[in-house]
């Protein structure tokens, strides 16, 4: 029987609880056997896996590392996630072996104790590097009986601001540099010799011990467990707390989160889990086709993951494969994995079923300190490899192991010959194994690489072996040659030329890597060398690293380019691109001068006019007013200049200089687009003398744009607004978006009697009308609280209008309590979180355990009046306010999800708290952090809008609460929550509602069945529905999780008895039909097949081109956006899913997602 | 009470070895008081400072030979600038200052040590007014806490190897602004402690290694900052300048016998460079002679030896060795109370999470107190009952 949830918990009956208690903690907590888990694990096809070490050898493993001898060197802590007063911190390294090479470690020996939470040790410098809170230590046993004896402290001031973000994820690179991580709300501050490094936020650090010398190789990523470079030396980062996959790491890049970052560069795997740990597999143990596949841990569903990269132009694109491990054990928690010396994949497994200490108390006492296991996972019957001697060999056979097939032979012989390099020097042994290498050998030319990084390893410049590896065949040797130029550029003369030649480069990944060496070189020469990267053709790496060049230069080139010493040549692209990196007020005249010239063609023209309007002085933009005169300029052109002209007044406050008589023109224009802008344009310039115009437009406009317009035009200019607006918000019989108009342009001059006026329209209004916008106005202007309380407090309130107002409160992450209570009784509703008793909640599990169902509760979830898919996605597609829910399931326990659900603000995922921001006018916004450059914040809101605001318009900022509103489930009963909280807890684990790793559409537009559409079917056939035609309105939907569209959904969209094919065969009632359409996003041309559950039925259209369907299709692509458009008629298309899969292709693309 | 052979020995060399520290004052007078809360302020040489304990103990253990109690509390930030620019965290630097000098005027300090100028430096003579502007600022801002003020001068950065970086045009900048913090200390009638040069004499501290006991050890792991002998190295350095040079005390035994007492004048730091006291025993037969201490014997010499006299601080071995690790465990406990790891959720924007936990940090307090009160009680000085009798 259904009844509001929230009080029916309360009636629970709670004579059974303790019964209940006792079973709950027997499901959360597992017996903590390895037998029990090993038994869950399913294994990729052909492979293996077997317990290498578990408890008591070893306890939470962090992170590992092999040494030259095939030890297993581990960080491990108990003490995480925080230390209790009086508690000892006596946090380990520990030593495994495999002495008999078994596969099975038989001895572990404690090589460091009194450590307060180790998140790293690597073994190198003949001891351990081990990352210690706020210090990176290097350790060593000098006596040999193997304990560390002696504790060097190497750099410190870390930040611990987060114990799973503080320092980690040591690793070696190819040129034998350490490289170590910290996460998001990590703030470092180190000092070296080379003067204080500081690190606010995530990145990844760059470090030469023996000179000290530290780098920030990228910036960003929310928590970056997981880092490898591939055997060319590109490296690849994971995050486990971002959902994009694999990144690739562009040197110097800024990505998720990083501060100070005015762009971004995006993982290779949207909408993916979180990931932990990484490692670029090699070696001959493993199959061919898994050389050089990325192994990474999706440690919330309990998967170890495997994805495959191919070349995207200067980047890369990323596929998921099929699991190494899959699991349904609520306590297997993969995250650190490395192919160990004999070839095998061995993986850590933090074993805990709590994880995370955000949201789950430090003291929660299922979270488990003791245990801890390495699995070892092998291909049946492949030999394994004969594990190198490399402690013991000649600097001679070091170098010959820089052959090798193992990437785990060449990187510990590169850093042993790093090491030989400071006590006795090499490289005279290098120079001979160079000059002896084979020719003929099918990787001559990576091996000649092998001995450039070892040259660098060695900190030993050598400019011929340099050139010679920039001038190889191999494209991938090229790029990694030009970044070894980088680290060596202040140690050669001329490095100038050598990265001119390799901007010129044919392969786009040296012009990447070229372009972003060029901006540490800080002269104005090195911006017009990289700008010859735009003469090839650009992709998005590149065009993000050129213009993060950009603003790397922009101190030195742009003063020289406005005293006129710079003109890049005199090309026109050069220079637009030049302008269009800057975002801030400069003068324009190159591009003025442009403008008059011949030089332009029609695309660059409009850059050129877009930069001007964003950038220029009053002067400037006049030329663009004259522009939107002339007669040859087309409409929308005209139109979306006059939008930029606006946007620069409210942006910059510069309006256009010369006369602006012409807008009353435009005023009077019959065409809407043009119309509607100028009347935002008169009210944004203040041109009083067309104030009667735009009152008459906003009474009595003959459609509802063009009178929202002029309302708008109206705030815009100002002065005493309320004998026009306040009859217009009176009007009854207007409708409500005029109305609502109006009351918004009071708000700032009139707050009380704006205030007044929405709430009387509420009043007298049928129940649920949009009260978002004003309410969000009102909540912006200082006293808008205030003038709204004193509104509501002498009337009622429909309720559900009351509702909705109260949740835009709570979205805000502000705090209002007189407000809400206002809005409570003049709506007559209790709400609010709802906070449950132990033993309510006990029950609630318990239902959810045993009466939850799934698939009941997806459709919960997909129903629109609960609105989940407006913030949230599900393997990317939906909405992006709050986390991506795709493995929610897996990682938090069911009392955790029934909390955040009722009480929204108990548990915040990281970066999903609001901020909230107060303006030095007063006004006040709060939304999500999305990033913040030197110049302005820029918020989400719960609307999912972008709020930018400049920083020297912040007055006060502070911290929010959760976006997500409390209530939400008050239009559920208990039964339907139920089901929802058991949906949420499948999500991520294994069974229906796992990840689906192959690449699907899940973001589709339907096709709404209203006069409109059915009268430009009826005219102009189902064809129509692949065309941009305006008459037709869309509405997104979202796949299922399994990827299908549920016809359930879709139905209300079916079009019943409208014309078939062609307009012209009268439709019968069984050919019901809908139309949807999603998109795909090309970045590299080439073949794409579309995998289709069944052809019957369905009508397709590629772009505007009527496609053959069949079960598979190719189709040659070009880069760029396509739309992949569907008639479906239902009756033929019977039980078949409606589903769209990536098959195997030769472009890279991915389906569009998002909201 | 067992102290080795060899360490006694390594002990025995030293003292062939004769320092020289720089006996420059400032205009400054300046004595520690009994009941000084001290805090200390400044950059990594101030953080890591906690990691060795060796200043804070040798500056406790002298001044309680005085008859001086004093507490410490470090609020060292690695990377820290007069402008706070470490102490930001989530918030700008200027946020970090503010919260810093509420933060040092809460302890209610009697003597504030400062050490900052050496990240400045690195900016040259371009940033050296800036820096002097702000140095200001900060002294003005803790004028409201009354306390005396001790600045400290930068470290030369070392060079021990060829691949270190050549710290020459470093150590020149560091030296203006050592200069400029001199005559800051003036101005403000602050105490000046000049720590350039190695242990303050001003000679190049290039490619110096342990003069005492481990050849071959250096004041620094990695030409930056120091390591534990370092650290020791120049608690000494400090202590001279501030509580002033050591005083060898002779103290004597009449004699072979049994249970005599030895009071020392303070506890000894092991290795130190001029030993605090000295034990002889005049008129003995030829002969070797055992010391034994709580019945068990730590060292056999000659008559000869006997009557040279040796340093006595391998009896206060363990003494000191107590005391400094004590200091390390209470600033330890007072860091977790102070700078608390995950303070984002204890604290911070995500309080509303982990807020609960905040409830445990406060409970370091009667830890740290705890430490406090066991340091007190180590750094008095000792007294032993020791017998000399002839070696069996």
């Amino acid at each position: 029987m259904p009844s509001r949830v929230y009080f029916s918990i309360l009636c629970l009956v709670l004579s059974q609880s303790s019964v209940v208690f006792a079973q709950r903690d027997l499901k959360d907590i597992p017996i903590p056997d390895p037998k029990l888990e090993q038994e869950t694990f399913i294994l990729a096809e052909g492979f293996e896996v077997n317990l290498y070490a578990a408890d008591p050898l070893l306890a939470k493993p962090i992170q590992m590392n092999f040494d030259e001898r095939g030890r297993l060197w581990v960080a491990s802590s108990e003490v995480y996630p925080q230390i209790e007063p009086g508690q000892e911190a006596n946090d380990k390294i520990l030593v495994l072996e495999d002495t008999d090479n078994d596969g099975v470690a038989d001895s572990t020996n404690i090589f460091a104790d009194g450590l307060l939470i180790p998140t790293g040790v690597i073994p190198g410098d003949g001891g351990a590097y081990v990352a210690n809170s706020t210090e990176l230590l290097h350790m060593t046993d000098n006596d040999g009986d193997g304990k560390a004896d002696r504790t060097r402290v190497i750099l410190s001031g870390f930040g611990t601001e987060d114990t799973h973000h503080i320092l980690h994820t040591l690793r070696w690179g190819p040129d034998g540099l350490l490289y170590f991580n910290q996460s998001i709300y990590i703030h470092s501050h180190l000092e070296t010799p080379h003067g204080v490094k500081r690190l606010n936020g995530g990145g990844i650090w760059q470090f030469r011990p023996e000179t000290m010398e530290l780098d920030i190789h990228m910036r960003g990523l929310v928590n970056s467990w997981g880092h490898h470079f591939d055997k060319y030396g590109q490296s690849f980062a994971t995050d486990g707390a971002g959902g994009e996959g694999i990144n690739y790491i562009i040197p110097g890049a800024y990505y998720l989160t990083a501060v100070g970052a005015d762009r971004i560069v995006r993982g290779l795997n949207p909408g993916s889990p979180k990931h932990c740990g990484l490692e670029i597999v090699t070696g001959r143990h493993l199959p061919e086709d898994w050389q050089g596949t990325m192994v990474t841990n999706d440690f919330r569903g309990h998967r170890v993951c495997r994805f495959k990269l191919t070349d995207d132009g200067a980047g890369f694109a990323s596929r998921e494969q099929e699991e190494v491990i899959k699991s349904n054990h609520v306590a297997f928690r993969p995250i650190d994995v490395k192919v160990g010396p004999d070839g095998a994949i061995y993986i850590a497994d933090w074993y805990n079923p709590i994880i995370q200490h955000g949201e789950v108390d430090f003291r929660d006492p299922r979270r488990d300190h003791t245990h801890g296991r390495i699995w070892r996972v092998s291909r049946k019957g492949a030999p394994q490899v004969e594990p190198p001697k490399l402690a013991e060999a000649s600097t001679g056979e070091l170098l010959n192991h820089l052959k090798s097939s193992e990437e785990f032979t060449r990187t510990h012989a590169k850093r042993l010959l790093r090491e030989r390099q400071i006590e006795a020097g090499i490289i005279s042994s290098l120079e001979t194994w160079i000059a002896q290498l084979d020719a003929s050998h099918p990787d001559f030319e990576r091996h000649l690489l092998e001995g450039l990084w070892t040259y660098q390893a060695a900190n030993t410049v050598d400019r011929g072996m340099l050139e010679r590896c920039l001038n190889s065949q191999t494209p991938e040797v090229r790029a990694a040659a030009v970044r070894v130029l980088g680290a060596w550029k202040d140690r050669i003369d001329h490095p100038l030329g050598l990265l001119a030649g390799a901007v010129a480069d044919e392969h786009p990944r040296v012009r990447l890597e070229a372009v972003r060496v060029l901006g540490q070189i800080p002269k104005a020469q090195s911006f017009e060398i990289a700008l010859n990267a735009l003469d090839k053709p650009v992709d998005q790496f590149l065009d993000y690293g050129l213009s993060l060049t950009a603003k790397e230069l922009r101190n030195v080139w742009l003063p020289e380019l406005q005293a006129g010493r710079l003109n890049f040549g005199g090309n026109p692209q050069h220079l637009i691109f030049a302008y269009q990196t800057l975002g801030q007020s400069v003068s324009v005249k190159p591009l003025v001068n442009l403008l008059n010239s011949d030089k332009l063609s029609p695309e660059q023209r409009e850059d050129v006019q877009s930069a001007i309007a964003s950038l220029g002085n009053p002067q400037d933009l006049a030329l663009l007013i004259d522009l939107v005169k002339a007669n040859e300029t087309p409409t929308n052109r005209k139109v979306s200049l006059l939008n930029s002209l606006v946007a620069a007044t409210e942006s910059r406050k510069v309006i256009p200089g010369g006369s602006l008589d012409v807008v009353a023109e435009w005023l009077n224009s019959t065409e809407p687009a043009l119309q509607q802008s100028a009347a935002r344009a008169a009210g944004s310039w203040k041109l009083d003398s067309m104030r009667p115009a735009l009152e008459k437009l906003a009474q009595s406009g003959d459609t509802l744009a063009a009178r929202i317009a002029a309302i708008d035009g109206l705030k815009r200019m100002g002065g005493d607004l309320k004998p026009v607006l306040v009859p217009i918000a009176n009007q009854a019989d207007s409708p409500y978006s005029v109305r609502e108009a109006a009351i918004i342009s009071l708000v700032s001059s009139a707050p009380g009697k704006a205030a007044e006026l929405a709430v009387q329209m509420w009043q007298s209004e049928a129940e649920d009308v949009p009260v978002d916008n004003i309410m969000n106005v009102l909540l912006q202007q200082k006293n808008g609280p205030a003038v709204l309380l004193k509104a509501v407090s002498t009337t009622t309130l429909p309720g559900d209008n009351a509702k909705q107002a109260l949740r835009v409160i709570s979205a805000s992450g502000r705090k209002f309590t007189q407000l809400e209570q206002g809005l409570a009784k003049a709506g007559n509703i209790k709400t609010g979180p709802v906070v449950l008793s132990k033993e309510e909640m006990d029950h609630m599990v318990s239902l959810v355990t045993n009466k939850g169902n799934a698939a009941l509760g997806e459709r919960i979830f997909r129903r629109e009046s609960i609105s989940c898919f407006k913030c949230h996605a599900i393997g990317g597609a939906g909405g992006k306010v709050g986390p991506d829910m795709i493995s929610l399931g897996a990682s938090a326990q069911v009392d955790y999800i029934i909390e955040s659900l009722l009480n929204p603000n108990a548990k915040v995922k990281e970066n999903y708290h609001t901020v909230i921001v107060v303006t030095d006018e007063g006004k006040t916004y709060s939304g999500i952090k999305l990033r913040q450059t030197d110049k302005e914040l820029v918020l989400r809101d719960a609307e999912d809008k972008e709020i930018r605001i400049a920083l020297d318009e912040i007055d006060e900022q502070a911290d929010g609460s959760s976006i997500m509103p409390a209530g939400l489930t008050e239009k559920l009963t208990e039964e339907e929550l139920v089901h929802l909280v058991r949906f949420l807890s499948e999500l991520g684990k294994l069974g229906d509602y796992a990840v689906v790793k192959t690449p699907l559409a899940r973001k589709w537009q339907i096709l709404m069945p209203d006069k409109d559409s059915r009268y430009q079917l009826r005219r102009k056939g189902f064809g129509v529905t692949a065309t941009n035609a305006p008459e037709l309105t869309w509405k997104t939907e979202y796949s299922q999780v399994n990827g299908s569209l549920p016809y359930d959904d879709i139905l209300n969209y079916n079009f019943g008895s409208t014309p078939g094919r062609g307009g012209l065969k009268p439709i019968r009632s069984q050919d019901a039909m809908v139309f949807i359409r999603t998109e795909v996003n090309v970045s590299s041309a080439g073949t794409a097949e579309f995998l289709f559950d069944s052809p019957n039925g369905l009508t397709l259209w590629v772009d505007e081109i009527p496609t053959e369907v069949a079960p598979a299709i190719k189709l040659d692509l070009s880069p760029g956006v396509h739309r992949i458009s569907l008639a479906v008629n239902l009756s033929e298309r019977g039980p078949h899913p409606l589903k769209i899969i990536l098959g195997e292709s030769t472009a890279q693309l991915q389906f569009v997602n998002g909201k | 009470m067992i102290v080795s052979r060899t360490a006694l020995t390594a002990v025995l060399c030293s003292l062939c070895l004769c320092l020289t520290v720089n006996e420059s004052t400032s205009a400054a007078d300046f004595e520690f008081q009994d009941g000084d809360q001290i805090v200390m302020l400044g950059s990594t040489f101030i953080e890591r400072a906690q990691r060795y304990g060796y200043l804070e103990a040798e500056l406790t253990a002298a001044l309680a030979g005085q008859g001086k109690n004093v507490t410490f509390r470090n609020l060292g930030w690695s990377g820290d600038t007069v402008w706070a620019e470490s102490r930001g965290i989530f918030d700008a630097p200027a946020a970090g200052y503010k919260r810093m000098i509420e933060q040092v005027t809460g302890l209610k300090p009697t003597v504030i040590i400062f050490y900052y100028g050496a990240n400045e430096a690195h900016a040259g003579q371009a940033g050296l007014a800036a820096f002097l502007k702000q140095y200001n600022q900060l002294l003005d801002d803790l004028k409201p806490t009354k306390a005396r003020y001790v600045l400290i001068s930068p470290l030369d950065h070392l060079r021990f190897s060829e691949r270190h970086p050549d710290p020459t045009d470093y150590n020149a900048k560091a030296s203006t602004y050592r200069d400029a913090i001199e005559k800051l200390a003036t101005e403000r009638q602050a105490r000046f402690v000049d720590l350039t040069g190695p242990l303050g004499t001003k000679a190049p501290l290039g490619t110096l290694e342990d003069p005492i006991a481990t050849p071959g050890e250096y004041l620094s792991d990695t030409g930056v900052h120091l390591n534990a002998f370092g650290y020791k190295t120049i608690a000494q350095v400090i202590r001279h300048q501030l509580v002033g040079p050591t005083e060898t005390k002779t103290l004597s035994l009449a004699g072979v016998g049994n249970n005599q007492e030895l009071k020392l004048p303070r506890v000894l730091m092991p290795g130190a460079f001029v030993p605090s006291a000295m034990f002889s025993v005049k008129s003995l037969k030829e002969g070797r002679y055992s010391l034994q201490v709580e019945g068990e014997d730590v060292l056999t010499l000659s008559e000869h030896q006997w009557e040279d006299g040796i340093p006595l601080y391998p009896l206060d071995f363990v003494r000191f060795e107590k005391l400094r690790s004590t200091i390390v465990k209470k600033n330890e406990l007072y860091f977790h109370r102070w700078r608390p790891q995950n303070i984002t959720y204890l604290f911070l924007f995500r309080k509303h999470e982990q807020g609960q936990n905040a409830s445990e940090i406060p409970l370091f307090d009667p830890l740290v107190d705890e430490q406090e009160q066991l340091i007190r009680k180590l750094s008095q000085p000792s007294t032993y009952k020791v017998t000399l009798k002839p070696a069996s």
